[in-house]
């Protein structure tokens, strides 16, 4: 006979698990993805964001200045700087002088001639949004301090496809010192293009980067060591004049190697911009990179250097 | 004399080595000192303590004598000894949840007793004896977690799935990593900071999909203790905790078996006589099966994946009354795998790739009495390691007649063989002296990888192995002084050798106790720990992917000191069990990768040369500080426990956040834990917790800005670039500066025990229903922002929404399991 109660029981049991399936099936609709709540953003504001990098070599003095954008925030709800603000520098303990704002480099500018940069100095920047942000930072322009730089000589190979590759060796040695010294080094070509159509105007194209094979772009030293680079460029250009693939033609002029010496914001800034980049952001699983700021109250970098160009070898169309 | 005479015996026998001779000499001359002091005649009372009906011998039972009020506690393998006045005396054998045997005895000579308790202790009764060594007001030793093993069986768990470790997690003082993984975090440390010993073999991986559960089989494991802070001598290694782990020896009288039956695992547990009392075996075994019920779903041209299992076995053999021997090993793996292939016009494509990493170990103990009072252990282990990644792709043109391949395989390890030697001695009554020696021969590999493309040819960068030896030597001793103060100071000297560098150093230890009124005691320890290797954990997660490291001549190894004091009492009336402690600890040299560092990063395997795990890693300064508070109730109808933690955990790295302090990932404020057992009746019990903390410390970016670099390149006039270079970022305020939600959740759990017969024979069957995460809280796995498009009359705009994942909902499971 079978025991009224046992029977009650499994009933109980099977509605149990029934009600428990659809718990499930009804509680999963928008719970494995859903906005994030009772949590606190920090840094939701807007922040002021001031780029310069100042030299004894240039021969304007530029300050970029604009605003961050907080994600909770749309984008076009932030208002630009332009050049609603007010922007001085000055050497340390002497007088500021305001740069104005210029509407084509869309930067706050002053030529050298008005404020010359000198080695061995310090500098001061002070910016202040119309909206009341303020901002400051310091910087240091270092002196010049590396004993040698030599080069290999400059090899070229052609493909079969009418692309140029140049390879470049150099080395840096910097003085010995007892202080951390900082250094960006690396290579450019400068390349013209004749124009055929009909006149065969010689016209400047620009300057493009080495690729840095061997070696870090940024480094730093403090007992003088020897530090050995390789630059390798590819291009559709050639040395001679004769024909490449393109209709025109795009000679290369010269190639340099520059040195800077800089102070530490410059280096860790760039350092850490390179690292951003390299690593990439926005994955939950790896440690983020934070660009390194010595912005007081915002972001972005003040920095001082001070640069050599080393030309090794100049073109022209007679003595290619 | 005759114990001293024994001893001076032994360490001549090691005089020509000159390390293991001062050793001896150390503990000769203490002996002396200590023998000759005291005249009153002493018999000691030694053996073993078993569990009646199976022999498996018990860890930590207590031995007393109320009249004399002098006690002991059975080691690690079961072995007590307790010296007491030439008289009458009335000794009491007890162990929580058994039934305690009294023994009168007339005490003229030494005695050898065994003694087996009946664990078939009403669940109605709760006991309450004078167990003094037992209560936690009475012992020395702080910061010490005995992990209740039966309690953990009827605790809620995910899927089903009793997992040890996430029992740990319910503990003060032990914090949980993300959402459902089974890494822990104790007393700011991370989880390459736990020192995970089974049967004396250290364990690396202790994780099963992908740190959803623990490689620890309930079914196979005897005892498990959880050290945080207070150290004893005869440990090292790790700075933060020792999770110390002994398998079941096997039933010496009975072949008997348990298992169960999951919703993704299955697990059978067979032990029995070799030779009846003598020798007996344990087999126990665990394995998914998910993959073999989805594998008739999938076709043959695409199917994955996912399997673990895991294998525990051991052998023991009573040689005589005096010696044992012991084997024991572990095994276990986890696969992930998929394979695709497809078939299009002219051309042929497969590829196939996975990850799979295993645990072995392996360890042979001898264990010898030497007399009454000197027992010894010496242990060979063996332990390693292995991950692999693999993924090969095969492209096949059959217009052209032309292939491509890619293969690429990378695997990291550890390898371990060690020798152990440990002496316990009760030279008196309220003495109890240890100490040993350990060698440990640690080979890494920790990264290799062969990779081939058509296109660069074959790349090799072979494994780079590690070698390095670690040894330690300690000294310890538990004193008594009368009733109410114990103390237990203890010296540690470690010492690594690798790649042509030594590393050494003192580690000292203290434990106090200090009975300030009936049943309440005020404790306080101190202890500095050094470790040699070192786990390189991306966000610590725990992922499987998780890299092992040695200590270098590069990298320091790390160090750390912590104080920690307390209170203690034992509310015998009604069972329970209250503590409070607090705890300071700083680390140094603690590793973590630089930002952006990944273990895995080819982008040009011409150069990969130049890439090494060491250029990768960076390393620091830790500060941990914080309150524990535990009221726990381990026996009786309703048993279980409240936590609560208070702490603070902050990091310094001078590569990280620009050098300046910030919380560690796994910082968090508060911590609670409730967790209940109850027994309905006879045949039902229903158990749930309650666990909430609240939010872990994340790198959150928090708005973009326009990143803008000094461009380098000059311009006609020789006038460097007007055009600068602009990229856009994220903006981050301060590493780990944002806080998650808090975590919750309820797990509840009802059994149903029922005693059946099949195939002629009693079983016992329990039928499991359960549900993790009763409330389906949307607790944070990872957040990530989401770009939203608002269109409005001048076009449209963006701006980002934070979006969280959450993995886990409401999870009822139902498992069948059974004993026979």
């Amino acid at each position: 006979m079978i025991n009224p109660l046992m029977k009650k029981r499994n009933y109980t049991l099977s509605l149990f698990l029934v009600a428990l399936m659809l718990l499930i099936f009804t509680g999963c609709e928008d719970f494995f993805l859903s906005e994030a709540e009772n949590v606190d953003i920090p840094g939701s504001e807007p922040q002021l964001v001031v780029n310069s990098f100042i030299s004894p070599q240039d021969s304007l003095i530029k300050v970029y200045v604009h605003r961050s954008i907080p994600h909770t925030v749309a984008s076009g709800e932030v208002a630009p700087v332009n050049g609603n603000a007010d922007v001085y520098m000055a050497p340390a303990g002497g007088e500021f002088i305001q740069l104005p704002y210029d509407n084509n480099l869309q930067a706050f500018t002053v030529p050298a001639a008005v404020f010359p940069i000198e080695a061995g100095s310090y500098y001061q920047l002070k910016v202040e949004s119309f909206e009341g942000e303020m901002v400051e930072a310091e910087c240091f322009v270092p002196e010049y301090g590396v004993e040698d730089v030599a080069f290999e000589d400059v090899r070229i190979i052609y493909d079969n496809w009418g692309g140029m590759e140049m390879l470049l060796g150099w080395t840096v040695k910097p003085l010995k010192t007892t202080e951390t010294n900082y250094f960006r080094t690396g290579g450019f070509v400068r390349s013209y293009q004749i124009n055929d159509y009909g006149n065969n105007d010689t016209v400047f194209v620009g300057s493009q980067e080495l690729w840095l094979e061997r070696g870090n772009e940024f480094f730093t030293d403090e007992e003088g060591a020897l530090y050995n680079f390789k630059g390798e460029f590819y291009g559709w250009m050639n040395f001679d004049g004769s024909s490449g693939q393109n209709e025109t033609y795009q000679t290369i002029d010269s190639v340099f190697v520059f040195v800077l010496q800089t102070d530490f914001p410059y280096y860790r800034f760039h350092q850490s911009v390179e690292d951003y980049f390299y690593y990439g952001d926005d994955f939950p699983f790896a440690e983020s990179v934070h660009i390194y700021s010595n912005i007081e109250g915002g972001l972005g970098a003040f920095g001082g250097y001070n640069r050599k160009d080393y030309m090794i070898r100049a073109f022209t169309p007679e003595n290619k | 004399m005759q114990l001293c005479t024994q001893l001076a015996t032994h360490s001549d026998t090691y005089m020509k080595k000159p390390f293991i001779a001062l050793f001896f000499q150390v503990i000769v001359l203490f002996s002396t000192i200590t023998c000759l002091s005291g005249q009153t005649t002493r018999y000691t009372i030694s053996g073993y303590i078993y569990e009646k009906g199976s022999r498996e011998t018990l860890v930590g039972a207590n031995v007393y004598e109320p009249n004399f009020r002098i006690g002991s506690t059975s080691n690690t393998y079961g072995f007590y000894s307790i010296t007491l006045p030439a008289d009458s005396v009335e000794v009491i054998f007890s162990y929580v949840g058994y039934v305690p045997v009294i023994k009168e005895l007339v005490l003229t000579e030494n005695l050898r007793i065994d003694i087996e308790l009946d664990p078939s202790l009403d669940l109605q009764e709760v006991v309450v004896t004078d167990e003094r060594l037992t209560r936690i007001s009475q012992t020395a030793q702080m910061s010490r977690l005995d992990v209740p093993i039966q309690q953990a069986r009827n605790i809620p768990s995910l899927l089903g799935e009793k997992d040890m470790f996430k029992v740990l997690q319910l503990m003060p003082g032990v914090q949980s990593g993300t959402e459902g993984t089974s890494g822990f975090y104790v007393r700011g440390g991370g989880p390459d900071q736990n020192l995970i010993i089974l049967d004396d073999a250290i364990v690396y991986n202790a994780s099963h999909l992908f740190g959803f559960f623990s490689v620890f089989n309930g079914d196979a494991v005897k005892n498990m203790q959880l050290f945080k802070g207070g150290f004893p001598a005869r440990f090292g290694g790790r700075l933060s905790s020792v999770l110390d782990i002994q398998m079941k020896d096997g039933n010496k009288q009975k072949f008997t078996g348990e298992g169960g039956i999951g919703l993704i695992s299955s697990r059978l547990t067979l032990e029995g006589p070799i030779i009846k009392d003598k020798a007996s075996f344990l087999i126990s075994g665990r394995r998914t099966y998910l993959d073999a019920l989805t594998r008739p779903f999938m076709s043959d041209d695409g199917f994955g994946g996912y399997f673990f299992y895991d294998l525990n076995s051991k052998i023991n053999f009573d040689i005589d009354p005096n010696n044992r021997i012991f084997v024991s090993s572990y095994m276990g793996r986890d696969k992930f795998f998929f394979k695709d292939e497809y078939k299009g016009q002219g051309f042929e494509d497969s590829s196939e790739g996975g990850l799979f990493w295993q645990n072995t170990t392996a360890t042979v103990r001898w264990n010898h009495i030497f007399s009454d009072r000197l027992f010894a252990n010496a242990s060979f282990v063996f332990s390693d390691y292995l991950l692999e990644i693999y993924s090969k792709e095969r492209y096949k043109d059959l217009i052209y007649n032309e292939t491509s391949a890619f293969d690429l395989t990378y695997n990291s390890g550890i390898q371990d063989v060690g020798l152990k030697y440990d002496l316990s001695w009760h030279p008196r009554s309220n003495h109890h002296v240890r100490a040993g020696m350990q060698f440990l021969h640690h080979r890494f590999t920790p990264s290799a990888i062969v990779l081939r493309n058509e296109d660069i040819g074959r790349f090799e960068r072979n494994a780079e192995v590690h070698r390095s030896l670690e040894s330690g030597i300690y000294l310890e001793d538990e004193i008594s002084f009368g009733d109410y103060l114990k103390i237990n100071p203890g010296l540690r000297f470690s010492h690594l050798y690798t790649d042509g560098k030594t590393y050494q150093y003192l580690e000292p230890r203290f434990n106090s106790n200090l009975v300030i009124y009936p049943q309440v005691s005020w404790k306080a320890s101190f202890a500095a720990m050094s470790q040699y290797v070192h786990l390189l954990s991306t966000t610590g997660i725990g992922l499987p992917t998780d890299l092992w490291v040695p200590t270098t001549k590069k990298i320091a190894p790390q160090r750390t000191w912590q104080v920690a004091t307390g209170f203690a009492w034992d509310w015998l009336a009604r069972n329970l069990e209250f503590s409070v402690e607090g705890y300071y600890k700083e680390s140094t040299d603690i590793i973590g990768y630089k930002e952006g560092a990944s273990f895995l990063f080819i982008e040009d395997p011409e150069n990969a040369e130049e890439f090494s795990w060491e250029d990768n890693i960076t390393s620091g300064d830790a500060w941990a500080y914080g309150l524990e508070f535990l009221i726990q109730r381990k026996a009786g109808r309703f048993s279980g426990w409240i936590g609560y933690t208070l702490s603070w955990i902050e990091h310094q790295f001078d590569d990280l956040n620009f050098g300046e302090k910030f919380w560690a990932r796994y910082d968090r404020r508060h911590d609670i834990s409730l967790v209940g057992i109850y027994e309905v009746s006879e045949g039902i019990t229903f158990s749930a917790t309650w666990v909430y903390a609240t939010g872990n410390a994340i790198d959150l970016g928090t708005g973009r800005f326009p990143v803008i670099t000094h461009p380098v390149t000059v311009n006609d006039e020789g006038n460097q670039g007007n055009n600068p270079w602009w990229y856009s970022a994220n903006v981050y305020d301060k590493k780990n500066s944002f806080r998650a939600a808090s975590y919750q959740r309820l797990d509840v759990g009802l059994q149903f025990h029922k005693d059946i017969t099949r195939f002629g024979y009693p079983v016992k069957r329990t039928i499991e229903l359960g549900a993790y995460n009763a409330y389906s809280r949307k607790n944070p796995f990872f957040y990530y922002w989401e770009d939203r498009m608002i269109y409005n009359d001048y076009g449209y705009e963006t701006n980002r929404k934070l979006m969280q994942v959450s993995i886990f909902p409401i999870i009822p499971s139902i498992t069948v399991n059974f004993k026979f």
